[in-house]
């Protein structure tokens, strides 16, 4: 996470945005910091209302009518996106950085053929005027994505197409244009067990190819665990805890990462009670000036009510760090 | 299996369920066997865990269970009521009050214009508490079924009902709106709980929720169960949360079961690779490989020949292909469908989960 990284195709400083609510302003992002080189993959991980969407939103410039990015900065391989015009971001969006939604049946036009589709990509970002090169070129990406007869399916419209189906063509459109960086959000979560590990690698395999960096927002620490290299922990629009995956597994420092892990149900453990974390997350803007995990909290003294503890490193390289005022011990 | 299980509160025995669909409106209407002959027995106070991908049939036997669907043909036994293809008003009164469902999506079960009393109270005043109601001295067992859900008795109940699932007695006069869905899925439990049955029948009832909620959810239920000596169907997606929760796990695929057995066996000593790529895919700790499933799950309305799974199946070979492997028993609680059931049995070590975390 060194400052100036070469191999740095992201880095988020201090990202904060809000939403515009009958109420006022509320605070949705706050503070978010995080650096992603090439080839790497980034977990973001949080709860419902956490802030993880927002932050992918607030990266691309893409949060809706009601909200805004109101500080910090975000480099795009060293460009600040803040000063790119509108004309420029739509070009780097669906570009040079792609994304990919829960449900594609959303991002898909269920109107048009697939092959017209994907091929519009290269008509937009590549400049390509032939619609025949276009049909070819979408029948290639669709062979990339391992969907069978490509030829013949890229004649065949979205509803005609299992989801599995349909999320590999939303990533074949992310594909085309060989973006430097993925965010990915919830990919697999309105998929199949067994469909949801063939996306997983399908994302691998593209990564490996290209070395393109992914954002993999997610509630599911399984998927974290098997497909990310850093984790980033977030709770009521701030991130509790980030570094490498490996070390945030086997040594959660702060208590809301370790209660996510003794929650989230194991197949090998027996009937040993699941540990609950009592109570539930506050509403956006519903949080005073101290840690916001504080009232859910067993370890919470006056200090985690009076005020936000700072991420701070609880390893010697720095990479490991924490916003805890009493962060636990490795075990 | 029923002579296998002493108890068995409810039997379910080869039952079946077609539907007609139609591809467009002028084709000839074809097959599609949702359910495809399945038999299981749950023990007073079990907990049965369904598990399988979309369209394995697990929601469509829990129709079939609750009396929202009757069967194309085989029965369901509860508590020696028995419940075929032929509907008997008599008997099915008495299951829409023996059964209760919980469903996933805490926010679509509940009437937003409704308080939350209403909401739990109206089980009640639809199926006259009074006459169903244990209470003996209880003025709602008195005399007329009171008629709003705001006198006394009604009010009595639907507290207890909260407190039973750990909300406040002063959320009865909220609204939906009000509520998180953690908080909206106690609501339906209390629902569910309001009239006194004997099973509910829980059809993925924390997928809706996060994580921390989750575990909340799935406690309470085990906290009511054992409370009131309930007996749980369980549906669910993820068999990390059927087998938290389950005393018996049948895996379903394409209508019909590929593995089913006490948890210890299905969970620990697995035999079906279906069995296995579930438990590779679910846990990280597993020690199976994560990585042999390929393909996508067939229509239903196309099942493969042979063994419904053999298309995506790692160790199918031609004999798979052709012929349909039988539900055969392994063990004093374990039952496989795959012709080399007792192959992996004996030469997949890894298959022993418990093992190999100790080791």
């Amino acid at each position: 996470m060194g400052a100036a990284d070469i191999h740095e195709v992201l880095r988020v400083d201090g990202l904060t945005s809000d939403i515009a609510t009958p109420g006022g302003r509320v605070n949705v992002v706050d503070g978010i910091s995080f650096g992603l080189r090439a080839g790497a993959t980034l977990g973001l991980v949080g709860e419902s209302g956490s802030g993880k969407s927002m932050t992918c939103l607030s990266i691309l410039n893409l949060l809706p009518a009601f909200g805004r990015v109101t500080g910090g900065s975000v480099l795009f391989k060293g460009e600040d996106l803040a000063t790119k015009s509108a004309d420029e971001m739509r070009k780097i969006r669906g570009g040079q950085i792609g994304m990919i939604l829960q449900d594609p049946m959303t991002s898909l036009n269920p109107l048009y053929r697939i092959g017209d589709q994907i091929g519009e990509v290269f008509k937009y970002h590549h400049g390509e005027r032939s619609k025949r090169s276009r049909w070819q070129r979408a029948i290639d990406v669709m062979k990339r994505v391992h969907i069978p007869a490509p030829a013949q399916r890229a004649a065949a419209y979205p509803h005609q197409f299992s989801g599995g189906m349909r999320q590999r063509i939303s990533i074949a459109i992310n594909v085309a244009c060989q973006p430097d960086l993925l965010i990915a959000d919830e990919p697999t979560t309105a998929l199949d067990v067994t469909i949801r590990q063939q996306i997983l690698r399908l994302l691998k395999e593209i990564q490996r190819e290209r070395g393109t960096a992914i954002i993999l927002v997610t509630h599911d620490l399984h998927t974290v665990s098997k497909f990310c290299d850093e984790v980033a922990i977030m709770y009521a629009g701030r991130i509790v805890e980030q570094g490498p995956v490996a070390r945030i597994f086997a040594k959660p420092a702060h208590p809301y990462t370790r209660g996510l892990l003794d929650a989230t149900p194991k197949i090998g453990a027996g009937m040993a009670r699941l540990q609950e974390i009592p109570g539930q997350p506050p509403a956006a803007g519903q949080h005073g000036g101290g840690c916001r995990f504080a009232s859910r909290c067993g370890r919470a003294a006056a200090l985690c009510k009076e005020s936000y503890p700072p991420l701070a490193a609880t390893d010697g390289d720095g990479q490991h760090q924490v916003a805890c005022w009493y962060p636990l011990e490795a075990a | 299996m029923s002579s296998e299980l002493k108890n068995a509160y409810i039997e379910v025995s080869n039952l079946k369920k077609d539907y007609q669909v139609r591809r467009h409106f002028l084709a000839r209407p074809a097959t599609l066997a949702a359910v495809a002959g399945v038999s299981f027995t749950i023990e007073q106070g079990g907990t049965f865990g369904l598990v399988g991908e979309s369209g394995s049939g697990k929601s469509t036997i829990a129709k079939l269970i609750m009396g929202a669907e009757r069967p194309t043909s085989g029965q369901v036994v509860i508590d020696g009521h028995r419940f075929g293809a032929q509907a008997s008003a008599s008997e099915d009164a008495w299951r829409y009050r023996a059964l209760q469902p919980v469903l996933q999506d805490p926010y679509g079960a509940l009437n937003p214009r409704m308080k939350i009393g209403n909401i739990i109270a109206e089980p009640l005043r639809i199926q006259r508490w009074k006459q169903w109601s244990r209470h003996a001295g209880n003025p709602a067992t008195e005399g007329s079924a009171p008629a709003l859900a705001n006198s006394d008795a009604y009010a009595r109940r639907v507290a207890e009902l909260l407190e039973l699932v750990g909300l406040r007695a002063d959320y009865a006069g909220r609204l939906p709106n009000e509520l998180s869905g953690g908080q909206r899925q106690r609501v339906a439990i209390a629902r569910a709980l309001a009239l006194e049955p004997r099973i509910l029948v829980l059809d993925e009832p924390v997928s809706a929720l996060d994580v921390s909620i989750q575990a909340q959810v799935l406690n309470l239920l085990k906290d009511v169960q054992a409370e009131l000596n309930l007996t749980y169907l369980l549906i669910s997606h993820d068999l990390a949360v059927v087998a938290y929760m389950s005393t018996q796990i049948g895996v379903l695929y394409l209508g019909q079961f590929m593995e089913i057995g006490s948890k210890e066996q299905v969970v620990n000593r697995p035999v079906h690779p279906y069995t296995q790529a579930l438990i590779a895919v679910s846990d990280p700790d597993s020690g199976l490989d994560d990585d042999v499933v390929t393909g996508e799950i067939p229509s239903p309305l196309n099942p493969p020949s042979g063994c419904p799974f053999h298309p995506r199946c790692p160790r199918a070979d031609s004999r798979c292909a052709e012929s349909k492997p039988l539900l055969r028993q392994l063990g004093p609680a374990h039952w496989a469908a795959c012709h080399y059931a007792e192959a992996i049995a004996q030469t997949d070590e890894s298959t022993d989960i418990v093992s190999a975390i100790a080791a």
